[in-house]
């Protein structure tokens, strides 16, 4: 087994010292088999930073060597400037981490498992304020009684991510934290972590949903053990489709010469076509905000009326697969290099 | 949204973190109640049962003998039935072999004792007549109980055959102080028969003298030879008394025949005062020589048992420290194996390598639960077995304390090793279930530890319960202070299971 190729990963390590998590052509073996290869992103602080990718892409690879449970077997990993694995206790003390199954005692009541992640954490004795707090917040108020046993799957998670918060970590790594979580309170999960992002927390998650995405400053995407594609959830939907998508509405179908010419436009620049009806135009172009009113202008001077204009965003699940399938085509072309947008 | 913190100064949080983990452990047996139950009252509902049921009648064995009708040994079995009673309880004495191996066969009685049809014939031609033991037991040591129930017996039969034939021999002679101031009195007469010249009444009276000597000699032929086979027990002034007689019999005996065969009279004269010189030393030396009682020369010994205890403990004392030992060691390190196993297995690993915990602390907060726990236990099973069962406290209750605490912490230790070595909840077990047989057979609970021989025995010094029973004995049965040994043995235990442990828990959470 060779090692992958990665980035001279010290320096880089040294030039970034305010990055929260830093990880440069990282990569893990188990039984000489690479499960993660040139893994290359940086978290800086108080951001939300989502890895997003199917089953197995190695997700929870990725955080146990951010967290110091793997120690990388190439590349450098460095989590609140140091490598993981030698975190002092006190370094870890602002660790939260939530692994993707829930570490509960099921002989123990919710209130009961909260008291001993708090211990195991540092926390306090005056705690209870904070469990109650913790308790509303993921909507478990009222079951402080209830054992582990006898409550739901999705209670579960909803407890364990409270144990993960409780201390108040200024990193927080969290393991598929909405699996099994209804939709309304993975809203609620995904506002408070953007509250506690707001106030200075750096949040590394990871899930299956793609959507959630959107509530990412910026996203990872993996598949079988490689980065994809790291990027904002816009570089993220730009990458998939090339650029920005815009369908523009017109009183009549434009020529094809026309076509042609509404597409050479400087701030356009791009092969325009036809959508499903004749009257429609569609195309993506590198910036839609700029594109959409040098057509308007281009088509106002022929009296061309528009009837409707606007970029049309892709959802990520979408461009998720679009971009799982080009990087597919990129390995079956014999070129497997990482597509990286710095934003 | 940042709060105050909420955590705990530096240094306190050593604290919290193991009063997590006691916390988490005694919750997480307080909502098990039936392990409980299992754990805390059953090894005293196993004790209580011991005790009770316990019946120290079984070791006997009953016996039933089989010999000829009207036979003399139907008689000579109650005369021995106080010698055997510990090991054997008559049942009937029949001459049908056959009906007693039945009642062997049905399970009503351990042990048939043939004695031989014919034993005077048989000794008559020189052989030794043969008593057989039949018995169907398996268990070796109940097999051992026989084998001592059978000499004893034999023992004791031949020992009153000896008694009677002794008996018999001494009726037929006179007492030892008649026939010495016989002899005394003849050879008195001798020399003064000699002094008158009369050679005729002189050899009379010598004839006289010699038949005094002959069963002087065998009146206290016994009571010599049992001295003589007892000289170096024997006091060194009576060695020298039974020295003597013996000298002045010889001198006696030359005397008399220099007289008996000498013609000159001066000589004569000289023989016979010697002869009379000889008998005084004789008497001086006489009361040494008594005849002894044929009991007492048969059997000169007998076993007159005492003990340096202030009571000698029964059975159900005896095993109280060594169960109370065995059930605390099984307790903890059942608990102990199962704990980090189950911790791996919720994935408590994971957290465990990024919290801001040690392996230390863990384990601290680990065998605080357990002693604890172990602790609730031990203080119910000693004032249970104490209070209850009336087994003796006499020593210190601090040593008693002392010894179950470490007993507990070097069991919790040991389990925890286990427990790192295990990877699943039924290795757990296992590996606990072991470490408990090896307590019975090795730890001294059945067995002395003299039985084993090196390099075996070595397994009895790992195991904790070896120096709890031996300490608890010491303590409760004795009333002494522990021995040293045993409490270096179980501290040396305690460090070296706890030092094990961790190494091997710091391992397992190791980066990987």
């Amino acid at each position: 087994m060779t090692s992958p190729a990665t980035a001279p990963a010290s320096e880089t390590a040294a030039s970034h010292p305010d990055a929260a998590v830093l990880l440069r052509g990282a990569g893990k073996s188990f039984d000489d088999k690479w499960v993660l290869q040139g893994l290359d992103f940086e978290v800086t602080r108080g951001e939300i930073v989502g890895l997003i990718g199917p089953s197995g892409c190695g997700k929870t690879t990725t955080v146990r060597m951010i967290n110091g449970t793997y120690r990388p077997d190439a590349g450098e990993v460095r989590t609140l400037g140091r490598r993981p694995w030698k975190l002092t206790s006190q370094q870890r003390q602002r660790l939260g981490y939530l692994p993707q199954q829930p570490v509960l005692f099921d002989s123990l009541s919710l209130w009961e498992n909260l008291h001993f992640q708090a211990s195991l954490n540092g926390v306090r004795f005056r705690r209870k304020d904070r469990l109650h707090e913790l308790l509303e917040l993921v909507d478990l108020a009222g079951h402080e009684k209830k054992l582990v046993k006898e409550s739901s799957g999705g209670m579960q998670r909803r407890l364990a991510l409270a144990a993960t918060l409780l201390h108040r970590p200024s990193l927080v790594i969290l393991d598929e934290p909405t699996a099994g979580i209804d939709p309304i309170l993975r809203a609620r999960f995904w506002e408070h972590f953007r509250e506690l992002a707001a106030a200075g927390t750096t949040i590394v998650v990871t899930t299956q949903y793609v959507a959630e995405a959107a509530h990412c400053d910026h996203v990872g995407l993996l598949a079988e053990g490689k980065l994809l594609h790291y990027a904002t959830p816009a570089g993220l939907r730009q990458a998939a489709v090339g650029g920005e998508r815009l369908a523009v509405t017109t009183s009549r179908p434009l020529t094809d010469e026309e076509l042609v010419t509404l597409g050479q436009l400087e701030e356009v620049g791009a092969t325009l076509g036809r959508g499903e009806r004749d009257v429609e135009i569609v195309g993506v172009v590198a910036d839609a905000g700029r594109a959409i009113p040098a057509m308007l202008s281009w088509l106002g001077e022929r009296d061309i009326a528009v009837e409707d204009s606007e970029e049309v965003a892709i959802d990520y699940e979408e461009a998720f697969v679009l971009l799982v399938e080009k990087a597919a085509d990129r390995q079956n072309d014999g070129s497997g290099s990482n597509l990286r947008e710095t934003s | 949204m940042r709060g105050r913190t909420q955590l705990q100064p530096p240094r306190l949080r050593p604290v919290i973190h193991v009063l997590g983990f006691v916390r988490k452990e005694l919750f997480d047996l307080l909502r098990q109640p039936r392990l409980l139950l299992v754990l805390v009252a059953g090894p005293f509902v196993i004790l209580l049962l011991f005790a009770a049921g316990y019946d120290q009648e079984s070791t006997r064995l009953r016996t039933i003998f089989v010999g000829p009708e009207d036979s003399f040994y139907e008689n000579s079995i109650q005369s021995y039935t106080d010698e055997v009673d510990r090991y054997v309880e008559i049942i009937e004495y029949t001459s049908d072999v056959v009906a007693a191996s039945d009642q062997v066969t049905a399970g009503d009685a351990d042990l048939i004792v043939v004695f031989p049809n014919d034993p005077a014939e048989t000794v008559l031609e020189g052989r030794q007549a043969i008593i057989t033991v039949i018995h169907d037991k398996l268990d070796p040591l109940q097999q051992t109980a026989v084998e001592i129930s059978a000499q004893v017996a034999v023992q004791e039969l031949n020992a009153e055959v000896l008694e009677a034939l002794v008996g018999e021999a001494q009726e037929a002679i006179e007492p030892v102080d008649v026939t010495l101031e016989r002899t005394v009195t003849l050879a008195e007469q001798v020399e003064a028969v000699a002094a008158t010249g009369d050679r005729t009444q002189l050899d009379v009276t010598a004839g006289e003298l010699r038949t005094s000597i002959e069963s002087l000699r065998r009146t206290t032929q016994v009571s010599s030879g049992v001295l003589t086979s007892l000289r170096n027990e024997a006091d060194p002034e009576e060695r020298a008394a039974i020295d003597e007689f013996d000298t002045s019999l010889s001198e006696l005996d030359v005397a008399l025949e220099t007289l008996e065969t000498s013609g000159d009279e001066q000589d004569v004269r000289d023989s016979a005062r010697l002869v009379a010189e000889a008998a005084d030393r004789l008497d001086d030396n006489a009361e040494t020589l008594v005849a002894i009682d044929p009991e007492v020369a048969v059997r000169p010994f007998v076993a007159d048992t005492e003990s340096l205890l202030r009571e000698p403990p029964n059975v159900n004392d005896f095993f109280a420290p060594s169960a109370l030992s065995l059930l605390l060691q099984h307790l903890a390190v059942t608990l102990a194996a199962l704990t980090l196993v189950r911790d791996e297995h919720v994935g408590l690993f994971e957290v465990f390598r990024v919290a801001p915990i040690s392996a230390g602390q863990v384990l601290a907060g680990k065998y605080l639960a357990f002693l604890a726990i172990g602790g609730f236990t031990a203080a119910a099973l000693v004032t249970s077995v104490v209070l209850g069962i009336g087994v003796p406290l006499r020593g210190a209750v601090g040593w008693v304390v002392l010894g179950l605490g470490l007993l507990l912490l070097a069991s919790a230790g040991l389990g925890m090793l286990l427990s790192a070595l295990a990877r699943t909840d039924t290795q757990a077990v296992q590996y606990a279930m072991l470490a408990l047989l090896a307590g019975m057979f090795f730890g001294g609970f059945f067995l002395s530890l003299d039985a084993f021989r090196f390099p075996i025995r070595l397994i009895s010094w790992i195991l904790p319960v070896t120096y709890g029973i031996r300490w608890l004995q010491d303590v409760m049965l004795r009333g002494d202070a522990p021995a040293a040994a045993d409490v270096i043995g179980l501290v040396v235990l305690a460090v070296v299971y706890g030092a094990a442990a961790w190494l091997a828990f710091r391992r397992q959470l190791a980066v990987r």
